[in-house]
């Protein structure tokens, strides 16, 4: 009898072993290397070395996540003598101004020293969920805005409507980035930092080989230009996007989705399936390549740059890299343009972009949001934004700069919000998320039909959303 | 007198072990048991932050078995470690056998083989990602080079051949670790046994069946038994090569436990799913166990 006690010790000894490494929530799963990366995943080799240079002085205070790289002393300034306070982040290529602004903050006032470190985004993700359990959260902490309603759900963020109720600035920010820093009742919980959005970036010299003078601006069109300008034998296509099982995923086919005329609570409409069945229609004729759902969106502009595609759905963001490390590469025309039209006239994309909240448990909520706050001005949100190459959140910053304006590229994008969706803010949302880039990618591959795929996709999402409905 | 000797002795013992007991009590203990607990309520997105999660049973392990994506993933399971079992066990013997000759080049040929094994797996596949690329991968290039294949097989993007890269991929990895093991058994066959059944007229088929397999049993057993552990657990391959794709083809427990966990908040759909990997572990442990005291005996 003892002696079978002692072998089923062991043998559950054993396998909590095996299964310690996958659940024992300390986790040391891979990071970053899997493509899940952000809006943001462009870069991620070049700027993590970029971020690791900055670590020369690391300050040794700092309570850093193992594949976290605290800012440096240099970067941020000497220690204020105010309390440590931790803002956990995952700009990349924006880091140097994330920087320059907290130097800026810690030598204006004592009461905190902010330090920024930098983790990458599966990781940081990774962070939040472990932290609500374990209560090992930063003070502040960055976010994608589609993500923070599930963190606000989990309890990582902290109420701060009380400390921003007499803030004027408050009604100059945008409904869409706002609401999506809410939870259901409309309270507060961190400040929208910077918006983004899709448009179509052309290489203007395969189009104009091709017989088009301009970029496309109906479903249509967009198909011709797809036929005339694939050559599949070589490897080139007429466009690219990526539709890779990730929020990713789902970030680029929302253009589609509601370009069709049809939402999220309405995906098995026939114009739904008609979203699914026009992508679907890309691929089986030859004109997108099948690998899409096997790309970030880092791999689509990487095919685009390469010369392997006429057309992508690129973001904001994506022009500092054009503009950075593709300078050379990209020796074309190119033009972004707005998303085309489909045939029944609707026309949409996708906002995109980051918020700051305030962590539970902070000992600082008002001074980190004091912090939030001088983020956000409207000088300091035009400046971020011209700096980091995205787009402001308050109408009042737009003013203070051309740059939005006098840049065609960026007038593109400040264009399309007029006509740009959010996803969510839905406390269920990455189950949402799931569905649509499931269905999607069952499309592309040819596993079902549109129909199929759309109805799919409704089974999952409606029974989800009669319980607590998307924000009008 | 004697009697407290013993009792001296055992206490002894005791102290002895209390240091690795209390560490396995936290480090292994602790995790299981939240675990379990987990796996048996309701703890998701909605319920965590307000406590409102309850007792559900088996409710959770229900709703996995009813959920066809669950069903594909646990089968993937399977195939998966049952296809690379049968690959690198059958080709790390050859190797095994195949080096344990003495001609030149054999040690460091062994060793170059044993690359693989020493590589970090989120490495080896990255490799296999691109190795087994669509457009511009080696694999591709290299058959359509020979004439093996027309058009470039889409490895990654049909469900059934992407399972097999990630076979194979793994096997990579796997065939030295099976050689490594699997020499060790074969260095202590004496050679006199052999030398003795080449004077009876035994030909080398024959020594292999009646000399070579009987004195590898304990050997070929641990081998397949930890090889199937160290497979059925697998989780960076999968993650960092095809992400569990295309549509879950490709997805096995641990990443599908962990996708439910970490990118759902699912937490407790999560744990029940590792939950029933700790149950299939267990279950060949126990046999692994088993066999051992067997052979004691």
């Amino acid at each position: 009898m003892k002696r079978k006690m002692a072998k089923l010790a062991a043998a559950l000894t054993m396998s909590a072993m095996v299964m310690g490494t996958l659940t024992g929530c300390g986790g040391s799963g891979p990071t970053g290397a899997s493509g899940t990366d952000s809006a943001d995943s462009d870069t991620t080799a070049e700027s993590s070395d970029a971020a690791a240079d900055e670590a020369e002085t690391e300050i040794p205070a700092t309570e850093t996540p193992e594949d976290g790289t605290a800012s440096s002393a240099e970067d941020i300034g000497e220690p204020n003598g105010g309390d440590e306070v931790r803002v956990w982040h995952y700009f990349e290529h924006e880091a140097a101004a994330l920087n320059a602004l907290c130097k800026q903050y810690n030598e204006m006032q004592s009461d905190i020293y902010i330090v920024p470190t930098f983790i990458s985004r599966e990781e940081l993700m990774k962070q939040y969920t472990i932290g609500a359990v374990s209560g090992e959260l930063p003070d502040i902490g960055m976010v994608d805005s589609p993500d923070m309603a599930s963190y606000i759900s989990l309890g990582v963020f902290e109420n701060i409507s009380e400390y921003l109720s007499d803030w004027e600035d408050l009604d100059q920010f945008y409904d869409g980035p706002m609401s999506s820093c809410m939870d259901s009742e409309g309270n507060l919980y961190g400040l929208p930092n910077n918006s983004n959005c899709l448009a179509i970036l052309c290489n203007m010299d395969m189009l104009k080989e091709a017989g088009f003078e301009n970029p496309p601006t109906t479903w249509a069109e967009f198909k011709e230009v797809c036929e005339a300008t694939s050559d599949p034998d070589n490897g080139v296509y007429g466009f690219a996007m990526c539709c890779i099982s990730n929020e990713e995923g789902t970030f680029q086919f929302i253009p589609w989705l509601y370009g069709s005329g049809a939402t999220v609570a309405s995906v098995d409409s026939a114009e739904g399936a008609s979203a699914f069945g026009f992508l679907a229609d890309l691929v089986n004729n030859g004109w997108m390549s099948k690998e899409v759902v096997n790309w970030g969106q880092g791999d689509a502009l990487n095919a685009w740059v390469a010369g392997k595609a006429a057309m992508l759905q690129s973001g904001t963001w994506q022009i500092a890299n054009l503009d950075g490390e593709f300078k050379d590469t990209v020796t074309w025309e190119y033009k972004y343009a707005e998303f085309p039209k489909s045939d029944n006239g609707t026309q949409a994309t996708v906002i995109g972009g980051e918020n700051f909240g305030v962590c539970a448990g902070s000992e600082h909520v008002a001074e980190c949001v004091e912090f939030l706050k001088f983020m956000q001005t409207a000088e300091n949100n035009a400046e971020w934004c011209e700096v980091a190459g995205k787009l402001p959140v308050r109408g009042d910053a737009v003013g203070l700069k051309d740059f939005w304006t006098a840049d065609e590229r960026y007038k593109v994008f400040n264009d399309s919000m007029a006509f740009s969706v959010a996803r969510g803010p839905h406390e269920s949302w990455p189950t949402i998320s799931e569905a649509l880039y499931k269905a999607e990618q069952a499309a592309i591959l040819g596993e079902k039909t549109p129909e199929e795929a759309a109805a799919g996709a409704a089974e999952v999402i409606n029974p989800i959303l009669e319980k607590v409905p998307l924000p009008e | 007198m004697k009697l407290s000797m013993a009792a001296k002795k055992r206490r002894e013992g005791y102290t002895f072990i209390l240091p690795g007991f209390i560490y396995m009590m936290i480090v292994l203990g602790y995790p299981l048991v939240y675990n379990v607990m987990l796996a048996f309520r309701d703890v998701n997105v909605k319920t965590f932050k307000a406590g409102t999660d309850v007792f559900v049973g088996f409710g959770n392990f229900v709703k996995l078995f009813q959920d066809e994506t669950f069903l594909l993933v646990f089968k993937n399971t399977f195939v998966f470690t049952i296809g690379c079992l049968v690959f690198q066990f059958t080709i790390g013997f050859i190797f095994a056998m195949f080096f344990s000759k003495k001609f030149t080049l054999a040690g460091p040929i062994r060793g170059m083989i044993l690359v693989g094994y020493m590589m970090p797996m989120s490495v080896t596949a990255m490799l296999g990602k691109n190795i087994f690329d669509v457009s511009s991968g080696l694999i591709n290039d290299l058959f359509m080079k020979i004439g093996l294949i027309n058009a470039p097989v889409e490895w990654l993007l049909n469900g059934k051949t992407a399972m097999a890269a990630v076979i194979a991929v793994n096997c990579w990895v796997g065939i030295p670790f099976n050689m490594l093991l699997l020499t060790s058994g074969l260095t202590g066959i004496s050679q006199d046994v052999y030398e003795s059944a080449e004077v009876d007229g035994a030909n080398p088929f024959q020594r292999f069946i009646y000399i070579t397999l009987p004195l590898m049993k304990s050997a070929i057993a641990s081998v397949l038994m930890l090889g199937f552990i160290y497979t059925f657990k697998a989780f960076d391959l999968q993650f960092v090569m095809t992400s569990g794709g295309p549509l879950n083809a490709t997805d096995v427990l641990g990443t599908y436990s962990y996708m439910l966990s970490f990118t759902q908040y699912e937490f407790s759909l999560g744990s029940a799913t590792a939950m029933v990997l700790f149950c299939c572990l267990f279950v060949i442990g126990l046999f692994y166990l088993r066999m051992i005291s067997k052979e004691d005996d």
